[in-house]
């Protein structure tokens, strides 16, 4: 697909140095999909590598790139283009590419960051270099205006929206005050939500149920409330029956994400509990993709509003200070309620026989769990690609060592993986089930920047990496920590490695570095306990 | 004697490395308000210490508010001195975070002040319209 690859760049002063290697002597062009212009560049050629050499900022010529997005392209012919594409190296620390070009009194700035851009028709990802051009500003309270609407809209069409939206927001935010004004705060309510799920599962189950268990349901008035706003459209009364709820309650817990809260000014006397359903993934989340594509606000995002959020140790405290924007203070390193009872026998052995009761022929048989991640930015462009498993040698490889393969797809992904029935005695989709339910029969985890080898580990059983896109998921998606330092087994970058590993049953390091191992395993009272006598009896408990 | 040998970023992460003689914490002070703000020191072997501040959450649950900013040490109120290799150079340091689909940007660089320097942060915004581009472009240099 690429016929050119960046291997090396640096800068010098305004002048970005690239050193490129290309199949066919073609060379690169600067590309504006917006303004259909291209740019040409006079190549050079060094010591076997091709080299340009862009001016994209010089004070003694006074030379100032055009705005834009320049895509690095090669052009084949007249009709085909071909985007640039950058080395592994460059793509993990693409961030230290940018550069901003002040001038003399710091009023105006030129930016030029590369960045990388997807091309979904072809499936893969080339380069760009964005030119920004940057004035002061003072955001004040970041409060948003019809001033800032203004001067953020890109049309007249776009201003009006970005007015009704604020619109929307202060009069929700209004009726909102008002009823919890009007509601009086007893202390004794309890809302258990959820914003981008149907049903309640996992942290909020294992609370919901330890509370009833302890019969505090007497004591305290438990709602429940799900709905997921990110499936579709939701029709306004949802939202302001939502409001009512959040304003009547005095604890709420809510899991994953909820984008409600970004715009409430919560009242104080609410308590909010995010019980986060990830122990470790790699994969960057909220405040660690702060300044990087999907960032969040600098202040209004749900997460800086937690009272309270649940850890599973004490070492996940300061990535999740930095996830959620909030003082570690704030986190409650509990264990994860869900996985307390995870290696109670009795437990294990129910769901394990319920398992083979559903599927008897695989008893016996070497289970391989395959549990990926999703790709793409949000759940409604969620993807998986599948073309990256070689389905044939797989299957060979299966047949061969008695093994099934169960696909788990992430609950964003609606597409059934593609098992072709002459197959379907070896793969086995399993996207219904509870992942951790899966874990039990389960020999080897194949996964991948998910944080669901977390709850594996305590299984004490291996796991692969199979990170086919490891750099261009660093660069466009972001990675807490390195994943070849942190990962406890074998890393396989293509789907030669994985068949290799599995075949070799070379799982590499199982040692779980101290951030992967969770509390409930350690714990002397439940993590649901601990969340309970804390947030809701406001008991001492200590160790969290 | 401290000296600063080494300053990088690492996602919202500033980092400071430094030598010094004695276990020393070193921080941050606005110039026109004097807060201080603590920087997370480890000692990375003999003398060399590596100093962390997260500026999403330096400010409370705000970013670290926009300034001018020397680096102190709790020994004294006076900047840090730098090593030839900072001063030197005028990107390092500089860091830049989009956010509001990449139309706000808040900025990190560093302005060297004798053998210191001062880290400067501060909040910008996109320049759209055509009639703004160019006058931006012709004004630049002057």
């Amino acid at each position: 697909m690429f016929n050119v690859i960046i291997k090396k760049m640096h800068w010098e002063d305004g002048l970005l140095h690239i050193e490129y290697e290309s199949d066919d002597n073609t060379d690169i062009i600067l590309y504006s999909k917006k303004l259909k212009e291209t740019k040409e560049i006079d190549s050079d050629e060094k010591s076997g590598y091709k080299t340009v050499s862009i001016t994209f900022f010089d004070r003694n010529t006074r030379t100032i790139f055009q705005k834009g997005r320049w895509r690095a392209v090669s052009v084949i012919d007249e009709e085909t283009i071909l985007p640039a594409q950058l080395s592994d190296d460059i793509m993990l620390n693409i961030e230290d590419y940018t550069r901003c070009f002040y001038n003399d009194d710091f009023s105006k700035a030129v930016v030029v960051s590369p960045i990388i851009m997807n091309y979904p028709s072809e499936g893969i990802q080339g380069v760009a270099f964005e030119v920004s051009y940057i004035i002061p500003y003072e955001p004040g309270d970041y409060r948003r205006t019809f001033a800032t609407a203004k001067r953020e809209a890109t049309s007249f069409r776009n201003f009006r929206g970005k007015c009704g939206f604020i619109i929307a927001k202060w009069m929700l935010n209004r009726y909102y005050r008002i009823l919890a004004s009007l509601y009086k705060k007893t202390g004794r309510r309890i809302l258990i939500m959820s914003e981008n799920r149907n049903g309640i599962m996992d942290n909020l189950e294992a609370i919901d149920t330890r509370l009833k268990e302890r019969g505090l349901d007497k004591q305290f008035k438990i709602t429940y409330h799900f709905r997921n706003i990110f499936a579709g459209r939701q029709n306004p009364f949802s939202w302001l029956r939502t409001l009512a709820l959040i304003a009547k309650h005095d604890y709420i817990f809510v899991d994953d994400y909820a984008p409600i809260f970004s715009f409430l000014d919560l009242d104080k006397r609410t308590v909010l509990v995010q019980v986060w359903h990830a122990g470790f993934g790699f994969k960057l989340v909220g405040y660690g993709r702060f300044g990087i594509k999907g960032s969040p606000h600098p202040v209004k995002s749900c997460h800086r509003k937690y009272t309270y959020a649940l850890i599973g140790n004490d070492y996940l405290r300061e990535i999740y200070s930095e996830v959620f924007g909030i003082e570690k203070e704030a986190l409650l390193a509990t264990g994860m309620p869900r996985l307390e009872h995870f290696l109670d026998k009795s437990h294990m052995d129910d769901v394990t026989a319920s398992f083979y009761e559903t599927f008897p022929e695989l008893k016996g048989k070497r289970i391989i769990t395959f549990a990926p991640t999703y790709r793409g930015s949000n759940q409604k462009n969620a993807y998986y690609d599948f073309s990256k498993l070689d389905f044939d040698r797989l299957y060979e490889f299966c047949k061969e060592t008695d093994t099934v393969f169960i696909i788990k797809q992430h609950h964003f992904l609606r597409e059934k993986a593609p098992i072709v029935p002459e197959q379907s005695d070896v793969f086995y989709e399993c996207s219904d089930y509870k992942l951790n339910d899966l874990f039990y029969v389960t020999d080897v985890l194949i996964t991948d920047y998910s944080s669901c080898f977390y709850d594996f580990l305590l299984l004490g059983r291996p796991v692969l990496f199979f990170t086919y896109d490891r750099a261009v998921y660093s660069a466009t998606r972001g990675v807490h920590r390195p994943i070849t330092k942190v990962a406890p087994g074998t890393i396989c970058d293509d789907f030669d490695q994985l068949l290799e590993a599995l075949r070799t049953e070379n799982y590499g390091n199982m040692e779980a570095v101290n951030f992967l191992k969770d509390k409930c395993t350690t714990n002397k009272m439940l993590a649901s306990d601990k969340v309970i006598d804390y947030i809701l009896l406001h008991k001492d408990v200590q160790d969290i | 004697m401290i000296k600063i040998n080494k300053i990088f970023w690492k996602r919202t992460y500033l980092f400071i490395e430094y030598s010094s003689d004695a276990p020393v914490d070193i921080f941050l002070k606005n110039q026109d308000s004097g807060r201080k703000v603590l920087l997370e020191s480890r000692l990375l072997n003999s003398n060399y210490y590596r100093a962390k501040l997260n500026v999403t959450i330096a400010n409370g649950r705000d970013l670290l508010e926009a300034g001018y900013w020397d680096i102190v040490s709790d020994a004294s109120d006076e900047p840090v001195e730098c090593s030839s290799c900072i001063l030197s150079d005028p990107f390092i340091g500089q860091r830049i975070f989009r956010y509001t689909s990449r139309f706000y940007s808040y900025t990190f660089r560093l302005k060297t002040c004798g053998n210191s320097v001062i880290i400067i942060n501060r909040h910008y915004m996109s320049v759209k319209k055509e009639a703004d581009e160019k006058s931006f472009v012709e004004n630049f240099f002057s």
